[in-house]
């Protein structure tokens, strides 16, 4: 599985919990799931990505003005497509 | 999760087939049906040609549920697990005062889901079950509320129905206070109080006091 797949796995069982590029990375970091470690911008490029193919949604922390992702319907869908794999 | 390499034949098939067959195996579907299914399949026949292997057989079907099949039970369990705890989390969010829709409450339950799931199971467990009753006990208590409700309603009704007829009998009697033969009929001596009824009311409702008496 690709990063892209992975963000999904991760936010899509957790919906509608958001979370910022740098937690998601350190989960998927954690998780050992990849083949090397993610960075926090490696996880915000795929995450701008996925949000242009609507499966991602952003949203501005009106505390601190800080950026978080959650899975959107179609992510949802998609992961229980793919089979519900999931990021523990 | 699943980042697992299967070797097997039914292993190399597309994911999309793997999933299926694992969602048959486990709504129950009998080996020979399976076996008839996945054989059956252009994407099978294509694996087969390909590795110059038969057709997926018994051994290799028994193979699958103790590799592949578990391995994606195990992904389904972490998945329920997982939206349990977002679903506590997000009621935790919301019992704060959080707009569910609103992306505070988004922020929160992604900080509650953190605190749960390095949580102990059995704390995470007792907590879950603590919500349920809660619940549930906010819903006997709404249900309670509503009995009361509807109970005071009818006695509104009530009320206001005993008002009318009371208004509606006081009428009739002034009415009928006036007519020299139920004059007669109610200071007659000689009848009893079950005989004048039963005249007074021929006389003041007609056949409608003969429906009536029918009725009972």
């Amino acid at each position: 599985m690709n990063l892209k797949q992975l963000i999904i796995a991760f936010l899509s069982p957790r919906y509608p919990a958001a979370y910022t590029e740098a937690a998601i990375a350190q989960r998927l970091n954690a998780s050992q799931m990849l083949d090397r470690r993610c960075t926090a911008e490696g996880v915000a490029d795929d995450l701008r990505a996925l949000h242009k193919m609507k499966m991602v949604d952003l949203q501005i922390d009106p505390m601190d003005n800080s950026a978080v992702w959650q899975a959107t319907e179609e992510g949802i869908k998609k992961w229980v497509l793919e089979g519900r794999v999931t990021v523990v | 999760m699943t980042t697992r390499c299967y070797r097997s034949k039914i292993g190399r098939l597309p994911f999309a087939v793997r999933n299926e067959l694992n969602e048959r195996i486990r709504d129950g579907a009998q080996g020979a049906d399976l076996l008839d299914w996945l054989n059956g399949l252009k994407e099978t026949k294509r694996i087969l040609r390909e590795t110059k292997s038969g057709p997926v057989n018994a051994q290799n079907l028994t193979d699958w549920r103790s590799t592949g099949y578990a391995d994606w039970l195990a992904d389904q369990g972490d998945a329920d697990r997982i939206r349990r705890l977002a679903e506590v989390s997000q009621t935790l969010a919301a019992a704060a005062g959080g707009n569910v829709a609103g992306v505070g409450c988004s922020i929160a339950t992604a900080k509650i889901m953190d605190a749960l799931e390095s949580a102990d199971d059995d704390k995470v467990s007792d907590l879950a079950t603590a919500l349920v009753k809660l619940r549930a006990s906010e819903n006997a208590a709404q249900k309670v509320a509503l009995a009361e409700e509807k109970n005071a309603i009818q006695k509104e009704q009530l009320s206001l129905s005993r008002a009318k007829f009371e208004r509606d009998t006081t009428r009739l009697f002034i009415k009928w206070a006036q007519n020299k033969d139920a004059l007669a009929l109610a200071t007659d001596r000689r009848l009893g109080s079950d005989e004048k009824t039963e005249r007074l009311g021929r006389l003041m409702f007609g056949d409608l006091w003969e429906s009536s008496e029918n009725g009972k």
